[in-house]
């Protein structure tokens, strides 16, 4: 800017000094490139033979040979724009203007108005002046009187000459004296253009900048190191959109490496599913990760000639139920039918599949074993509450995510969160579901308020007074904070992103303003709920990934895939204890009355400890309707009975004390994801998308309540 | 111990001399060497790289004569994996200059660095010119590298109707 400002004055100077506007033409890009050696160049070597003492270069000597390239010795104004050199450039190929060039070689010089047959040109402007001005430039400044440009003469090897209008570099190698022009922002090395316009065979058209030949520049690259290049783009967009400018470009584009970076950036593994790998048949990781990423390309179309073939086969396998037209063109609605859900997985309860016929058989000795008292509510409730004999439960809310994958209510709401069910089995449907936390009103069950932003299923939410947070698989922790005294659809709320963890979130607990998360990175962290971003207070590195974590005054227990319970002061920071027991992972947890119990999610027992001795006080074993597959997702418990949903779709009410099973709830068609109940109710969600509603009242009333005393089993009906 | 300085012969018949130390930093000449290590009187023959770009590239490594080795990463059994995205941003002032210059230049350095085997500088072209096609659509970027279209309509509508709206495309 400083240089510019000079430059004015330097023109209003002259402007008062010469009395008249000078041009300001701009700079000359005499710019070519030619694939030919230059030093076999006849033209070249004349120029190399040549020394130019004056910084203009005579053009009367080619002036017979090279007729092309003079056409512009007629027009001695150069104009301000760059259409000029359009011009110019169309004006050499106008055989008539070749003609009059030819005709009528006199021109006025610049500098001194007499006419003259051979002029020279000034490199930078164009000016053309005649011989005796010329010779009576200072042999050491270069500079045109009028435009003030300056120019130097040096000797080069090689040269890059840029243009202006457009950003493209030539290369061009020379040996001999050469014109560099100094101008504001760029510099430019000017040749003798006449003799390297029409070099060779090749008209080079100084205003098209596109030479006749190749000039790709990631040309000369091997393909290597274009994929390392290509390894440095941190968007998918931006790899798409190189991919869409030239094959050589969009084969590097489709490289397996690549693709498989950006699946793992996001989805934190390399392992996919047997299931997509068959709907990829060619296992190109471009549409592995297409696949699952359709969430946020809704446009993905699976027409895609390797996908939907599969899909074809797909369809086929599926049962009676939904069946869709197996077009090659299945457009994402039709998939998002026909995949949203395995058939077994969505039959009702009524429909004759095999697995549930055993699971009704097996499920039915526990029926018998379950005491007269529970059966005998049964019966009310049914009149009470459901429409059909089948169901003691009705369905409280059914969801719009692909799943529930986590519940919790208070007085007032109930919070699901929504996702899709499995790690790995997924399919381009489950992605385009939403991860919703949805809020609803507990009394209705209708739904207030849907809380977006999470980007992957959510694993975990809470409802701490008038917060609820969640936490996710992509890694976050949300608090959603509402303004207003109650939830409802006009409750503004804010959103607070806790991001720390490096993988997913796995459990969340949180009491009054501390809240404790757990995560695949293995530690947990602690925050505080009323701080607005910030960091964790702080941080525990735990031995295994904790799923499963509650903590009351300052004593957190968690457990996890090493099959340990660890209790962790939060003041010290230090581990106190470590509870074993369990022969599989531990799932799910909850502290009560100085004692935790314990899910071991796939050894199918509830353990019991005492957190003060350390001590494994009782265990109970659960029986499960699949054969060795079933892992208890959730409990809750209190001192007279256990109540765990569990993977084979039922939930358990087990006594505390005798360690028996006394009701076996068998509603949902799914997984249990989490249950929870209070005095009136017990909800449990599943993968199924529904919540279930389940009259229960811990204070049975009248006779059921006393004789459920009497018989030594816990206080509480399902009635 | 040999000779400190090292000559090097480039592709437009130019002998350059480099110190040991810098010479050492490109592989490709550090193996040359140790395979002749009687005979380092001779200028080592660069048929790949101009006097010009070498020049940069030596600029580049008395830039970056005492940046610390890169660390070798030790394989562990149960390594933990992190999967990040590799960072295109240059943190260094001085890269940030050098790799100002016009891309016909960087495009030759880049090739360069790929035949010495200079790492850094390697890495910092490839950044640079992942930047340059960062944010950019299809035509920009053939634009700016002169790449001429030679994909038919049928495949980029293809490739539009597989990836759906391409965001910034054209």
């Amino acid at each position: 800017m400083k240089r510019r400002g000079s430059f004015e004055q330097d023109e209003d100077v002259k402007r008062r000094f010469l009395g008249h506007t000078p041009d300001q033409s701009p700079p000359r890009l005499n710019a070519m490139v030619d694939q030919l050696p230059p030093q076999r160049h006849p033209l070249l070597q004349k120029l190399l033979g040549q020394n130019l003492a004056s910084p203009v270069i005579d053009l009367s000597d080619n002036t017979q040979q090279q007729s092309s390239g003079y056409v512009d010795l007629t027009e001695d104004t150069p104009t301000n724009d760059y259409s000029h050199h359009l011009r110019m450039a169309l004006d050499r190929d106008d055989p008539l203007k070749r003609q009059q060039a030819k005709e009528n070689p006199y021109v006025y010089c610049r500098y001194c108005n007499h006419q003259t047959d051979k002029p020279l040109q000034i490199p930078c402007c164009r000016h053309l002046i005649c011989r005796s001005c010329a010779q009576q430039l200072p042999p050491e400044v270069y500079s045109c009187k009028i435009c003030f440009k300056s120019f130097k003469k040096m000797e080069v090897e090689t040269v890059y000459i840029q243009t202006l209008a457009v950003p493209h570099v030539w290369q061009y190698r020379v040996k001999g004296p050469c014109m560099v022009l100094e101008d504001m922002t760029f510099t430019y090395h000017t040749f003798p253009e006449d003799s390297l316009l029409s070099w060779g065979n090749r008209q080079i058209n100084v205003c098209s900048y596109l030479p006749i030949g190749t000039s790709n520049m990631l040309e000369k690259f091997p393909d290597e190191i274009i994929l390392k290049i290509l390894h440095f783009l941190d968007d998918v967009g931006d790899v798409l959109n190189v991919s869409l400018v030239c094959k050589d470009l969009k084969r590097s584009a489709r490289d397996d490496s690549l693709w498989k970076r950006f699946y793992q950036i996001r989805y934190f593994t390399d392992r996919i599913s047997i299931r997509t790998y068959k709907k990829c048949p060619d296992r190109s990781w471009m549409y592995i990760y297409g696949h699952k990423s359709s969430i946020e390309n809704m446009k993905w179309t699976l027409a895609l000639p390797s996908v939907a073939p599969v899909l074809q086969g797909k369809d086929k396998s599926l049962t009676n139920s939904q069946s869709t037209p197996s077009t090659t063109n299945i457009n994402q609605r039709d998939v998002l039918q026909s995949n949203t859900r395995v058939p077994i997985l969505r039959r009702n309860s009524s429909d004759g599949f095999t697995i549930t016929r055993k699971s009704t058989e097996r499920t039915s000795i526990d029926d018998l074993a379950v005491p007269n008292v529970y059966r005998h509510g049964e019966p009310e409730f049914r009149r009470k509450r459901t429409h059909s004999g089948i169901n003691q439960s009705r369905i409280f809310v059914k969801s719009q995510c692909l799943a529930i994958t986590c519940m919790r209510f208070d007085s007032s709401n109930v919070v699901t969160g929504g996702g899709h069910s499995d790690n790995w089995d997924f399919e381009p449907a489950s992605l385009l579901a939403p991860n919703n936390v949805v809020v609803y009103d507990a009394k209705y069950a209708r739904k207030v308020k849907t809380l977006a932003g999470h980007s992957d299923t959510i694993t975990s939410v809470l409802i701490v007074g008038e917060r609820i947070i969640s936490g996710s698989r992509d890694r976050t922790v949300k608090i959603w904070h509402r303004s207003g005294p109650r939830w409802s659809k006009r409750t503004a709320f804010t959103v607070d992103t806790k991001r720390a963890h490096t993988k997913a979130i796995t459990a969340l607990h949180a009491l009054g303003s501390t809240l404790v998360s757990a995560s695949k990175d293995k530690t947990m962290r602690v925050w505080d709920v009323t701080e607005v971003g910030g960091e964790a207070k702080c941080v525990f590195n735990m031995p295994s990934i904790q799923q499963a974590l509650q903590f009351k005054d300052n004593t957190i227990v968690s457990g996890g895939k090493d099959r340990k319970l660890y209790v962790t002061d939060l003041e010290t920071s230090q581990t106190t204890m470590t509870m074993r027991g369990h022969k599989g992972w531990i799932s799910a947890l909850q502290i009560n009355f100085n004692h935790v119990m314990s899910a071991g999610g796939n050894d199918g027992s509830l353990r019991l400890f005492d957190l003060r001795t350390g001590d494994n006080v009782r265990t109970i074993k659960v029986e499960n309707s699949l054969f060795s597959n079933g892992w208890i997702t959730s409990l809750q418990w209190d001192e007279n009975k256990v109540i765990c949903g569990s993977s084979d779709r039922c939930i358990r009410l087990y006594d505390i004390v005798s360690g028996k099973c006394f009701n076996t709830l068998k509603a949902h068609s799914d997984v249990i994801t989490a249950v929870q109940y209070d005095n009136n109710k017990l909800l449990s969600s599943s993968l199924d998308r529904t919540v279930r509603f389940w009259n229960f009242s811990g204070e049975a009333s009248g006779e059921e309540a006393e004789s459920s005393v009497s018989n030594g089993h816990p206080s509480c009906t399902v009635s | 111990m040999a000779s400190e300085s090292i000559s090097v012969t480039t592709s437009d018949d130019q002998t350059i001399q480099l110190s040991r130390k810098h010479a050492q930093m490109s592989q490709t000449i550090n193996s040359m060497l140790e395979d002749s290590v009687g005979a380092d009187q001779e200028a080592i023959p660069l048929p790949n790289v101009s006097s010009e770009v070498l020049k940069k590239v030596i600029d580049w490594c008395t830039h970056h004569e005492n940046d610390p080795a890169p660390v070798e990463k030790v394989k562990k059994l149960n390594k933990k994996r992190e999967y990040k995205a590799k960072n295109s941003t240059i943190s260094d002032e001085w890269d940030k200059n050098f790799v100002n210059a016009e891309l016909r230049v960087i495009v030759d350095i880049l090739l360069a660095a790929n035949y010495l085997d200079v790492k850094g500088l390697f890495e910092l072209m490839c950044k640079h010119i992942a930047n340059e096609l960062k944010g950019k659509t299809p035509d920009q970027i053939r634009e700016r590298f002169g790449i001429q279209d030679d994909l038919t309509e049928e495949d980029k509508a293809a490739m539009r109707k597989a990836w759906g709206a391409t965001k910034n495309d054209s």
